[in-house]
């Protein structure tokens, strides 16, 4: 009888013990799924290193002297802002997405925003035959730029798809101004906030 | 010892309520399907041994498809070329994002005059479940559910719990195998790679 009370003592120490563990055992895989801590507003954007596009009316939008094949960096862009956005060809919501930023694109392009606000997009883990199949199924003017081996999504903090960043690419240079994760809405209104952050 | 106890509840109850546990998020960039992926880490990168090899006529099958259909592999023969993908499981990372690109890529495949033809180790059920939630593709996917894994043994690419490696098997019109990948588990295989591979047998 006497032993009892220890033994007691001791199942309710293994029972405390386990449900201490529990926690690290369950969700010990679920750290290496999250993605980092994104993007704050008035971060400075790491220093993104592009090739420069094929196409010479892709490379003139965005003021690059370079010649095809060499690099360049964001902050070479002739645009005082820039909207990239990060998307992945294999995203289904980045691919429900295309027309809309396809149809923001346009109304940029083609209003007085055009000079001040520059648009690309970064494709992560994409190789460039897979940006070219994404390019060519939706039609997209604007520069894109594949990122097959995840340098440039590691670099941006491995966000999930789409994401957008504006970041001002001079004075100050390369401060974010604005994030958005997922899908944006209505173009309208993604476009007002874009204006009104750039005011 | 009553009050470690209690600690070890409220501790646990915490953590399971915090949002940084939540388990919804998959490794691979992307998909509509984010919120309904299971996450299973990191697999062993390969756990099988390929029983076909490169230049051998491609074992037949024949198989139900999630549209009520069968799908038998050499009724393209002489008429198409055939991509085999094999894909570990539905409602998987990696898995969910494959197939919607390759789901954007049709014309690529129609190009290089090939179909493609998907095949899983799930049941008719879960499968239709997971491509209804993809919003459909454009190319028979199959289900080597029963007898389990029975042609993804025959090619030597099922794995030992039952799943089938992320696999590619290129067989051109005269039903010959001319092109092999079997992909590490945990990442995409590049779908340019592929189209260079289509690209050779029609030159």
């Amino acid at each position: 009888m006497g032993k009892l009370p220890n033994a007691a003592g001791s199942w309710r120490r293994g029972v405390s013990l386990f449900l201490l563990l529990i926690p690290f055992i369950a969700f010990a895989p679920i750290g290496y799924a999250q993605a980092k801590e994104p993007f704050k507003q008035g971060e400075t954007l790491p220093d993104l290193v592009l090739a420069v596009p094929g196409e010479a009316s892709q490379a003139a939008y965005l003021g690059l002297q370079s010649e095809k094949g060499q690099t360049f960096r964001i902050g070479q862009i002739k645009q005082p802002w820039v909207l990239i956005e990060v998307f992945n060809m294999y995203c289904t919501i980045c691919q429900g997405e295309a027309e809309k930023v396809n149809r923001l694109y346009e109304k940029i392009s083609q209003g007085p925003l055009n000079d001040k606000l520059a648009v690309i997009g970064i494709g992560v883990g994409n190789s460039p035959f897979e940006v070219k199949v994404f390019r060519n199924r939706y039609r997209i003017k604007f520069p894109l730029f594949a990122d097959g081996d995840f340098k440039l999504h590691k670099l941006l903090k491995e966000p999930r798809t789409p994401y957008f960043l504006l970041v001002r690419v001079h004075e100050p240079s390369l401060r974010i101004a604005l994030t958005n994760l997922g899908a944006f809405g209505q173009v309208p209104d993604f476009l007002a906030d874009l204006e009104k952050t750039m005011k | 010892m009553r009050f470690p106890l209690f600690i070890s509840i409220a501790f646990l109850g915490l953590l399971l309520v915090s949002p940084g546990t939540q388990p919804a998020l998959a490794r691979s960039a992307g998909g509509t399907l984010s919120k309904e992926i299971f996450e299973p880490g990191r697999l062993k990168p390969r756990d099988s041994q390929l029983k076909v090899k490169i230049g051998q006529t491609a074992p037949d099958f024949t198989l139900p498809e999630i549209g009520g259909g069968k799908v038998t592999l050499s009724s393209y023969r002489g008429k198409k070329n055939v991509v085999i993908s094999f894909v570990p499981a539905a409602w998987t990372p990696v898995c969910s994002d494959q197939w919607p690109g390759y789901n954007l890529a049709e014309d690529e495949f129609q190009k290089r005059d090939a179909v493609l033809l998907g095949i899983t180790e799930d049941n008719i059920p879960s499968l239709w479940a997971w491509i209804q939630a993809m919003g459909g593709v454009w190319f028979p996917v199959a289900s080597d559910f029963w007898p389990h894994g029975k042609v993804a043994q025959l090619y030597g690419v099922l794995r030992g719990d039952g799943l089938a490696e992320r696999a590619l098997f290129l067989v051109d019109k005269k039903g010959v195998i001319r092109y092999i990948d079997v992909h590490d588990i945990n990442e995409r295989p590049d779908l340019g790679v592929l189209a260079a591979e289509l690209d050779k047998l029609n030159k």
